[in-house]
């Protein structure tokens, strides 16, 4: 009776124990929950063809529309580190000043914008090609992405000096990923846009999905910026000589306006709330953007450039000259008098062809490049005979004049990538400018978190 | 309580053949006896009557006859009957009840009826020493009979027997009855003791004859065996071997407070219960032996009646509210709680494995009782204010204070800067901290429950509503309606059980849309109106703080929680000793939130104004919970080891959605509370996350001797917050308990020591507590377009690599008790390490990203020591004294962090210090050349920088808490005082007020008392100002300095009077008269007084509206 008892005992916990067994096998199967509603896992959004196309669109979105740097702030914030513009608040004193402090929000800000979209550009060149879409499309998805990551990397070491070259989504590699020589970035970057350019189709849309004119004129600048100078003017050459109908336009007060001939790329504005005007006065000083006399008495004598695209203003008693490329502060009530915001326009490739003509002792002809825009801009024409280094310092004045505001800040840019910093900043700011400040430091934040950076000087 | 557990039928197959048929049918209906007074009751009921004329008849014939009369059968052993005396009776129409008394009451018997069957049984006689032994001449030994019955003669199974000087025990069977064979002639002491029972002793003298004891045992009460709820399963506190608390009902109910975590604080060790603010419904958060998570939430976990239950509010941090995260126990109605079990070290919670490495809440709900259907009415009324209302400037000081601030800077004042002095009345005055934080708030409460049953079902029906307002200005309220039914049905033979709850709440409160704190700033002589009789505003002021403090009352925020619990247990014992068990539960909280912003309530001066006109908010979050538990227990007694061996798994699956949606521009004010009527969408969002988890899990305890104790405990668990490959982690516990005072050299030596227990407990526990899908890279929708397309953007980065968190516990514990129990001590000491927590760890954003998440190689410490005492300092007829106190030394620590210095939390933390650590600058002094605040530049660079001037302050977790409790009572009359103690440093006034006095708000009159001037240069205070601006003014050290130094820090201890209760029962002789059972009055006050050199306002919320100082009276009666 006993064994009856424990038989029966033995066979309900083999009983259960059986039950409990397979609950455990089929826990595996269980504990995987539904997949969010409102998030798409990173292997289905590149299983379709639909997902990847809008992953692309999301990257000019993300880009180009949830970024204040690249829409309006990247201007401004070199700008008052070079020598075109004051403040009216002490905010961006440390700009201004040149005395960036490695915990610098603003900075911090700039160097997480352009390594994210960096991130998003990576994603796309990885998983595309695994993706469903033709082949055609995929070499165009991917060439997209890489003109995008090109971009960045070229502010980021125009800004920075040496920075990691980012160029996988791989975050056990890139978390402790080192600077990489500017040198390095800047080639990469030329790869990028040469592999780009190739695919690219043509276009006449400025404010629409890249075209191949935005790699070339992209290209042209990094050429110039790497000092290869017969590229960097082929490329300008190319640019110059395009087929698509993108020429100077000749009318100043419309070179910022949509569908401009000028343009080569510009940002579409029609949901984007015009963030482009807000440099405009307002009644306190506090958030005002001003021109430093030394840009606005740079202009000569009937320089169109100045009348149609500087303001003045008298706010709580302050003459000031304002920014005024961009004219509405909202969007404008006549459908003609849009505004686009311009990331490259033809202006700039006149500008890098005079540069690298004159580099390689062709003052003839990057003369006549600089009169070109000099003439638009109702000036005198220079005259032949000036010594190379003329050519250039003319090259340096025309390109401050012409480009101020823009670029983010391709004035900043230049005077570093030219040695002339020292030089012009030194004498402008002889209180706080240092040598050291060429570059902007990298982040503290970046540097704690990734101890394979070193600190800028 | 389960008695059932305790009592459950032991018995074999071989057992029964033996004792032949009639005793399984006996047997069945053993459990049946176990209320006997209710059968008795229910007996009297039966509406059959009897006729009997018999003579010298036999007691088989009576029954013969009745049966015939009535159908009724009759159940009993030929034993019982074998030897009854003949029976001769004369009944005329008499009740079956009656009839069988008369029959019965010399026969040795009782009976019970149940279902058509008369059941028959030996009577016992209750009895507590034993009856004189007979003495027979037999000198060759006999056997020891007797049975072993708690006070209503019911059989207590698995009493110990014991001789000692024969060293011969055994144990009582299912029907209390034992046997003791074979014992040698001679004088014995016997001793028979049972859990939670007395001792009892008797002497029996053997010759030869058997010898027959009945032992009825006084049912003990000691805290020690008090049975409390535990992880799946209830134990009392003499034989855990882990760290584990409980409050019951009767604690809580005399508390005025809506939600029930509230009632915990102080009440326990290493508890640390802290209010959030004393707005209704606001957050309140419930911390188990501290907060050593470096960046996750450290909640327990929570388990309502067997379903876990929400530890973070619902709220969308879209759309939030003055009330904040309002708490999801907000939602659950302290009158229907029976108890609430606190499990703290690794042997108590770790067969909750991966929740249960916080601690876990074990929320039981009450149960109806068999017997007499009972209405309870409990009705209370009363109100509530803040414990402390700030003392600003009142108008004639403030004024004075700006001129003065005026003159020292050296400014004129002007129509822009010093609208107060200039614009308008300098005699008009508003004391903004009474008028915003100074309000009195009704408190009503009103329950009805309906309770009753017999033995196999029992029902509990009860209602509750409160209503409660709020002390800052406004038409606020907190309005719950709740409902709670228990049903509790067991089958007819006991082998079935159903217990089976359903809860509904629905909660409604109306607060502002924002926390009103900020206008008690407001300047006291701000105006409300302006000419046009619409609120005024000031214009065009650059300075903070400017809003109209009337401004706020326009803003409404509600929060709507509807709250919904059931849950069923069905427990089937399959073999004596042997239960299957499945628990189901489910629960859905559902939360509505609204803010209206009305266009009244924005500033109208242009340059100031909104870019919307007006706007509101609406936001939905559900969160469902299913749970299935199944679960077999097996207990068996084997000699001096008892057994408890339990398996079984859980499969959980939560479903969390959250929507708002806030649209602006709405054409009127009017239509603001739809968002059909909105002008246009300013934001949305929606999310769904479903959580799934499933484990499975084991339990062996095994108690030898009842003196030592092993507990084991290991646990699998799956959690879909893992990623694939690392879903699984097991964790495990071991516990042990070495009661020594069973030993004899206590037991003779040091009477005095009536319990003493050892214990100590290792194990490994974890959390899940981080967010669903994070091992997963996602891309969400981008909400902005580009050229009219809006395309999808990376969200997450992958960590495939993170899995679970582990915290390693070890706790080592002594329970004395003395003079019979009636002074128990308890000292226990623990410690609990972390070093792979899961936290967003950050990344250098050249990833793509800030954080991801990761286990973090920090490791983190906390130790405590924990103390607590009961006392039954009086224990009479009439009078009972009671004394509790308990207190906790909390300390927490970093131990090491490898690469501290190059992460995140560089300035938050440092190795060696508490986690919760006040970091900033040393304050030195006024300095008395021109007034203004000095603080220490540690590195000596001439300026003062967060990253290298901030020193370690010190910690912001207390450094002890307790609370300390007496409860007389002397007849009906009943005192309760519960004081409850904090010894902390935190923040103070300086953290809050941080203008200077002098700049256009209002500050505390303790930061005018004594200022700097070129006459006071020993002030210690600074100079006045009217600006923050310049950074060496004094003004500036006000928001940039003193804000992060140790001048905000300081103590902020008190002790508070956080219960008094005093209730009158009336007495039984004048109830019974008004037909009423049980009628009671009482007065409860929370928080009525508070202790403290706190500067600031109350510290325990410290800077937020301080919580309610309340005063209730009520009656209670019981029908």
């Amino acid at each position: 009776m006993l064994i009856t008892t424990k038989l029966y005992n033995q066979l309900l916990m083999m009983a259960g124990a059986l039950v409990l067994a397979g609950m455990f096998s089929s826990c595996k199967k269980y504990v995987e929950a539904d997949l969010p509603k409102d998030q798409l896992e990173g292997s289905r959004v590149f299983s379709s063809a639909t997902n990847t196309l809008a992953a692309v669109n999301g990257l000019y979105t993300f880009a180009l529309k949830n970024a204040s740097f690249i829409t309006y702030q990247g201007d401004l914030l070199a700008g008052f580190s070079a020598d075109e513009f004051t403040f009216g608040s002490t905010q961006y004193d440390d700009f201004t000043n040149n005395t960036l402090q490695a915990g610098n929000a603003d900075v911090l800000a700039t160097w997480k914008l352009f390594y994210s979209v960096i991130y998003q550009a990576n994603g796309i060149i990885e998983k595309v090609p695994g993706s469903p879409v033709s082949d055609s499309l995929k070499a165009l998805y991917t060439a997209e992405a890489k003109v995008f990551r090109a971009f960045c990397h070229l502010y980021l070491t125009s800004y920075f000096g040496d920075v990691p070259l980012i160029q996988t989504t791989d975050v056990t590699v890139t978390a402790t990923a080192p600077r990489t020589a500017k040198a390095t970035v800047l080639a990469a970057v030329a790869k990028d846009l040469s592999a780009a350019e190739v695919i690219l189709p043509y276009g006449t849309v400025r404010n629409g999905r890249l075209n191949k004119w935005m790699a070339t004129a992209l290209l042209a600048r990094v050429y110039l910026y790497q000092g290869n100078w017969a590229a960097a003017e082929a490329k300008a050459t190319t640019m110059i000589n395009n087929n698509s109908g993108i020429a100077l336009q000749t009318d100043l007060s419309k070179v910022f306006l949509r569908g401009s001939k000028e343009a080569i790329w510009q940002i579409n504005s029609a949901d984007n709330n015009y963030v482009y005007g807000t440099s405009l006065p307002g009644t306190s000083l506090n958030y005002q953007v001003m021109i430093r006399p030394g840009l606005y008495n740079g202009y000569e004598t009937g320089d169109l450039r100045k009348t149609n695209w500087m303001g003045s203003a008298t706010v709580q008693s302050t003459f000031f000259y304002y920014p005024y490329k961009y004219k509405n502060a909202s969007a404008p009530a006549s459908a003609a008098a849009i505004e686009d915001y311009v990331l490259m326009r033809l202006a700039e490739q006149y500008l890098i062809r005079a540069e690298a003509r004159a580099q390689q002792q062709n003052l003839t002809g990057a003369i006549d490049d600089l009169n070109v825009i000099r003439n638009r801009a109702g000036i005198t024409p220079l005259v032949v005979g000036l010594s190379q280094s003329d050519v250039l310092l003319a090259v340096e004045k025309e390109r401050r004049l012409e480009l101020f505001g823009e670029g983010y800040s391709h004035r900043w840019i230049d005077l570093n990538r030219t040695n002339r910093a020292n030089a012009v900043l030194g004498a402008l700011k002889p209180g706080t400018w240092k040598s050291t400040a060429a570059l902007w430091p990298i982040p503290q934040n970046e540097i704690l978190l990734n101890p394979a950076l070193t600190p800028n000087p | 309580m389960h008695l059932f557990d305790m009592v459950s039928p032991h018995f074999g197959l071989s057992w029964l053949r033996r004792r032949g048929l009639h005793f399984l049918l006996l047997m069945k209906l053993t459990l049946a006896f176990l209320l006997a007074g209710t059968l008795f009751a229910s007996a009297k009921g039966v509406g059959q009557n009897v006729t009997l004329h018999l003579n010298n008849a036999s007691l088989q014939q009576t029954f013969r006859e009745i049966q015939r009369q009535t159908g009724y059968t009759f159940l009993y052993t030929k034993q019982m009957v074998a030897d009854a005396p003949k029976i001769t009776v004369n009944l005329n129409n008499v009740s079956l009840a009656d009839a069988l008394t008369e029959l019965l009451q010399k026969q040795g018997l009782e009976f019970s009826i149940d279902n058509k069957m008369v059941v028959l049984r030996r009577k016992v006689k209750a009895i507590t020493m034993a009856p004189p032994a007979p003495v027979p001449t037999d000198t060759s030994g006999g056997e020891l009979r007797g049975v072993v019955l708690n006070e209503n003669n019911s059989p207590l199974q698995g009493a110990t027997i014991r001789i000692t000087t024969l060293n011969r025990s055994t144990y009582s069977n299912a029907r209390g009855e034992f046997t003791l064979p074979k014992l040698p002639p001679g004088k014995y002491t016997i001793e028979i003791s049972y859990v939670g029972f007395t001792d009892y002793t008797g002497t029996i003298t053997v010759n030869g004859n058997s010898v027959n004891i009945t032992a009825a045992l006084k049912q003990v009460l000691s805290q020690l065996d008090e049975i409390a709820v535990v992880a799946y399963g209830t134990s009392t506190k003499r034989y855990t071997t882990g760290a584990q608390t409980a409050i019951k009902s009767q604690d809580i109910e005399k508390q005025p407070v809506t939600n029930p975590i509230a009632a915990l604080q102080g009440r326990m060790t290493g508890v640390l219960v802290t209010n959030a603010n004393g707005i209704p419904g606001s957050g309140i958060s419930l911390q188990i032996r501290g907060n050593y998570s470096l960046s996750n939430r450290a909640d327990p976990l929570y388990i309502v009646d067997g379903v876990p239950y929400p530890a973070a509010s619902l709220v969308t941090n879209s759309v939030s509210t003055a009330s904040g995260q309002v708490s999801p126990f907000n939602s659950i109605n302290p009158n229907d709680i029976e108890s609430i079990s606190i499990l703290k070290d690794a042997d108590a919670t770790a067969i909750y494995g991966s929740r249960g490495g916080n601690g876990v809440v074990l929320i039981t709900t009450k149960k109806g009782k068999a017997g007499k259907t009972t209405f309870d009415v409990n009705a209370c009324s009363g109100s509530s204010v803040a414990t402390r209302v700030p003392d600003f400037l009142n108008t004639r000081q403030y004024i004075a204070t700006r001129r003065k601030a005026f003159a020292a800077d050296g400014i004129t004042p002007t129509t822009s800067n010093a609208q107060d002095l200039l614009l308008w009345d300098t005699t008009a005055y508003t004391n903004f901290p009474k008028l915003i934080m100074g309000n009195t708030a009704s408190f009503s409460n009103v329950q009805a429950a309906v309770s009753g049953g017999n033995e196999q079902t029992r029902i509990l029906l009860s209602l509750g509503y409160h209503n409660e307002g709020s002390v800052i200005y406004g038409n606020n309220y907190d309005k719950c309606v709740s409902g709670h039914l228990n049903v509790d049905h067991y089958s007819l033979d006991k082998k079935l059980n159903i217990n089976t709850t359903v809860s509904y709440t629905n909660d409604n409160i109306r607060t502002l849309a924002a926390d009103p704190f900020l206008a008690i700033y407001a300047p006291p002589n701000f105006p409300h109106y302006d000419s046009t009789g619409a609120l005024y505003w000031i214009p065009k002021d650059a300075q903070a703080n400017t809003a109209n403090p009337w401004s706020y009352l326009n803003k409404v925020g509600r929060n709507f929680t509807d709250n919904f619990i059931t849950n069923m247990t069905v427990r089937y014992t399959v073999l004596p000793g042997l239960n299957a068990k499945v628990n189901t539960g489910f629960s859905k909280m559902y939360l509505t939130q609204q803010v209206i912003m009305p266009a009244t309530a924005f500033n109208t001066v242009p340059s100031f104004a909104a870019p919307y006109k007006n706007y509101a908010s609406f936001g939905n979050s559900s969160v469902q919970t299913y749970i299935v538990e199944p679960q077999l227990e097996y207990t068996k007694r084997a000699g001096d080891l008892s057994i408890n061996a339990l398996a079984g798994g859980t499969a959980q699956r939560s479903l969390t959605k959250t929507n708002y949606i806030t649209g602006i521009n709405y054409s009127t004010d009017d239509l603001i509370e739809t968002i059909s009527a909105a002008g246009s969408i300013y934001d949305k969002g929606a999310s769904s996350r479903e959580y799934k988890y499933m484990s499975g899990f084991s339990r062996l305890s095994l108690r030898w001797l009842n003196k030592y104790i092993v507990n084991g405990t290991f646990r699998r668990d799956g959690s879909s917050r893992f990623g694939p490959g690392k879903r699984f982690g097991n964790f495990w516990s071991i516990g042990g308990a070495y009661i020594f005072s069973e030993e004899n050299f206590i037991r003779n030596y040091l009477p005095v020591l009536s319990f003493g227990k050892l214990r100590a407990s290792y194990g490994i526990t974890g959390s899940d507590q981080l967010q669903d899908y994070r091992y997963l890279e996602t891309y969400a929708s981008n909400y902005n377009t580009y050229n009219g397309v809006n395309g999808l953007y990376a969200y997450q980065i992958a960590n495939p690599v993170f899995s679970w968190e582990a915290n390693r516990k070890v706790e080592v514990a002594m329970d004395l008790g003395f003079l019979k129990d009636r002074i128990l001590l308890s000292a226990s000491w623990y410690r609990n390490r972390s070093d792979n927590q899961l936290v967003q760890a950050p990344l250098p954003s050249q990833t793509g990203f800030d954080y991801y998440q990761a286990n973090l190689p920090a490791l983190i410490q906390m130790t405590s020591l924990e103390f607590e005492g009961n006392t039954v300092t009086i224990a009479k007829k009439d009078w009972r004294w009671q004394t509790t106190f308990n207190i906790t030394f909390p300390k927490d620590k970093l131990v090491s962090y490898p690469g501290l210095a190059s992460s995140p939390y560089a300035n938050t933390y440092a190795i060696g210090q508490p986690l919760k650590l006040a970091r900033g600058y040393h304050y030195l002094t006024i300095n008395s050349a021109n007034g203004v605040p000095q603080f220490e530049d540690q590195n000596k660079d001439g300026s003062l920088n967060s990253t290298y001037d901030y020193i370690n302050i010190g910690s912001l977790n207390p450094k002890f808490y307790g609370g300390f409790g007496n409860t007389v009572t002397w007849k009906g009359l009943t005192l309760d005082i519960f004081v409850q103690f904090t010894k902390q440093n935190g923040y103070n006034a300086y953290r809050a007020y941080y203008f200077p006095p002098g700049y256009k708000v209002n500050v505390p009159t303790f930061y005018v008392k004594d200022n700097w001037t070129p006459t006071n240069t020993n002030a210690s205070q600074s100079a006045l100002s009217t600006t923050v601006s310049n950074s060496n003014g004094p003004g500036y050290a006000y928001p940039y300095r003193y804000y992060y130094s140790d001048a905000a820090y300081s103590d902020a201890s008190y002790w508070r009077l956080k219960n008094l209760a005093l209730s009158y029962t009336l007495p039984k002789k004048l109830t019974g008269k008004m037909k009423v059972q049980h009628l009671r009055v009482y007065v409860q006050g929370q928080n009525l007084f508070t202790h403290t050199g706190y500067q600031g306002l109350d510290p325990e919320t410290q800077n937020a509206t301080p919580v309610l100082k309340t005063l209730t009276g009520g009656i209670q009666i019981t029908l």
